[in-house]
């Protein structure tokens, strides 16, 4: 039996899958990957299920070592790594590990994992997965709720996690596919109207897409807080508390703009003037504090018919030795 | 006759659907809610998602690779159709020819005859222990001041009447309660708490709830209730349900702490019982 070892564990390091959908009616939101593609494609590449559990870090990694040889895949943002340790894997040792490679680790050979280059997350993926309980049949930790992953909170030193049985399809071995990497260019996030976007009325939908928005620090699994462009409502309605979906954008009482992420409340009062695309989640889940975010409207068929391609080329990772 | 508003289902993203009961809030609509809610799970599908229900609302989410906003729309209104009387004029959302209803057991302290009962399964009536020490109702001083009555009444008027469960929303387990003594009805906190103690029964607004697990949150805080009232690792983690009429219960220090000891919870006949003593 195999087992991941925590050296360290970085700022916000917790155990994710693919979340918990389902439990809305009881006031649990589904948490999960805050990038699920990089989630998703990692787990492909080592031959898992997209839905296996992995490592979430956040800004910082940590360090961590495996009692048996394992393979293991980087997946998301771009952060500091390196293998430490074992002599016998020289060659490897100092190298930097790059993003979406499988790579193989010696038993007790450490992965050291610094500060993002890039983005805000990046994924830990081990091939056959991180073994905890499934709490409403998902392994996700449900930060604010301490809900799931291990022990319901973030990874600490000293922390160790059974490793999972090897599945059968071997790793990806071609390279790796032009259009994971175009997934994180910089492009607009695309939005979709709102439930309440008759509210605000076509000056202040030109307004959210006049300018970019800034990530305040307060941001978290919960919610993306913005600054920019104030959004005034025409009217003083108030709304009735009503459920509320992924990357819903509400706009608080100063008119500024918070994107409901993956821990969102289940329901809430704030009218929402627009809502990020189902194929742009990934794009939020890679916003650090202070990045500037610029919205783009786009049409309920071309959101879809995005995500679908999407979907699509995500299903070719399947495929194993890339043919 | 009662006449109800058609509901309306509008897109709330590329991946969800808000079906409306109307705009106010009331028995129509949570009853109208729990009815939908009802039919929904009398017809299960794989391409749903979440729903999230609300006071006069139910937001249903759905796989996006599965169903197009056309399929879900359409879905949707086939349960709608199955919500409604039969012989409806086709491709219209018209209204229910009665008002609604829970059907509910009698109350031995209730003077209002038994209402008819409905398909729906029967609502429960539940008692909760809730302990209102200044220690626990953290807020209990200052609505007490705010208000001009003493902290007594506050408590008096807090555990008078028969709340309704509207829905659990917000976070794991909590009930937004309809039927505050409107006397009671007072602001949220300028400023939320980072932290409030699971079991923290609380008002906001017009509102009643419980906090069944600590959260960040900013009711204001009347006391707290030893029984627990959502354990994720039990089934169905949430204790409370859509129209179950709560009664909350004073009780002393030493029966909070006997309760709490035992960890109490409901069964699914909304009877206390001690878990493990």
């Amino acid at each position: 039996m195999n087992f991941l070892n925590v050296h360290t564990a970085g700022l916000l390091t917790t155990v994710q899958d693919c979340g918990r959908p389902g439990a809305a009616h009881w006031g649990v939101s589904a948490s999960g990957a805050a990038d699920g593609l990089a989630l998703r494609a990692g787990n492909l590449l080592l031959g898992n299920r997209e839905n296996t559990p992995a490592l979430e870090m956040t800004l910082v990694g940590g360090g961590f070592s495996f009692e048996a040889e394992t393979q293991i895949v980087l997946a998301g943002a771009d952060f500091e790594a390196q293998l430490a340790g074992a002599d016998f894997e020289a060659q490897l040792a100092g190298a930097d590990v790059k993003p979406w490679r499988v790579i193989t680790l010696a038993p007790g050979q450490e992965l050291r994992i610094g500060a993002a280059r890039t983005g805000a997350r990046c994924y830990l993926c081990v091939r056959g997965g991180l073994d905890v309980p499934r709490i409403l049949e998902s392994a996700s930790t449900h930060v604010v709720t301490h809900l799931g992953g291990l022990e319901g909170r973030a990874l600490r030193a000293g922390d160790r996690i059974a490793v999972g049985a090897a599945p059968a399809r071997a790793p990806w071995n071609a390279p790796i596919p032009a259009w994971l990497h175009q997934a994180y260019s910089p492009r607009a996030i695309r939005v979709t109207r709102g439930p309440q976007w008759d509210w605000f009325g076509p000056e202040a939908e030109a307004a959210f897409v006049s300018a970019p928005y800034m990530v305040r620090e307060q941001s978290n699994r919960m919610g993306i807080r913005l600054t920019g462009p104030v959004l005034t409502q025409l009217t003083d309605e108030s709304l009735l508390t009503e459920g509320v979906s992924l990357g819903a954008i509400q706009i608080d009482g100063t008119g500024q703009p918070i994107v409901l992420f993956v821990e969102h409340q289940t329901t809430g009062g704030y009218p929402k003037l627009a809502n990020v695309c189902s194929v742009d989640f990934h794009r939020l889940g890679q916003l650090r504090p202070r990045d500037r975010v610029q919205f783009e409207f786009v049409s309920f068929a071309i959101a879809r018919g995005a995500f679908l391609e999407q979907e699509a080329l995500l299903k070719r990772l399947q495929n194993g030795s890339g043919t | 006759m009662f006449t109800h508003e058609p509901p309306r289902i509008l897109a709330a993203s590329d991946h969800s659907l808000l079906v409306r009961f109307g705009t106010a809030l009331g028995e129509p609509a949570r009853v109208r809610v729990r009815q939908f809610l009802h039919a929904l799970e009398m017809q299960p599908t794989a391409a749903i998602r979440n729903v999230h229900p609300a006071y006069a609302s139910v937001l249903v989410s759905f796989d996006l690779v599965q169903w197009s906003l056309d399929d879900a729309n359409e879905f949707l209104n086939q349960v709608l159709d199955s919500v409604a009387p039969a012989g409806r004029a086709a491709g219209t959302r018209d209204a229910l020819p009665v008002e609604p209803r829970d059907a509910l057991p009698p109350d031995p302290r209730s003077t209002v005859p038994p209402e008819p009962r409905t398909a729906l399964p029967p609502a429960r009536r539940i008692g909760l222990p809730v302990c209102y020490d200044l220690e626990f109702g953290l807020d209990l001083r200052d609505l007490a001041a705010l208000h001009g009555m003493p902290v007594t009444e506050v408590v008096e008027l807090h555990a008078a009447p028969e709340y309704v469960v509207h829905f659990l929303g917000f976070s794991p387990g909590f009930p937004y309660l309809g039927g505050l003594d409107a006397r009671l009805a007072t602001p949220r906190l300028a400023t939320p708490r980072t932290q409030i103690p699971a079991g923290s029964v609380a008002i906001g607004g017009a509102q009643t709830g419980i906090y069944p697990m600590a959260s960040p949150g900013g009711w204001r805080i009347m006391g707290r209730t030893p029984v627990s009232l959502f354990d994720a690792r039990a089934w169905p983690p949430a204790k409370l349900r859509i129209g179950d009429r709560i009664r909350f219960e004073p009780v002393a220090r030493d029966e909070f702490e006997r309760l709490a000891s035992r960890r109490s919870t409901l069964d699914a006949d909304g009877r206390l019982t001690g878990g493990e003593a």
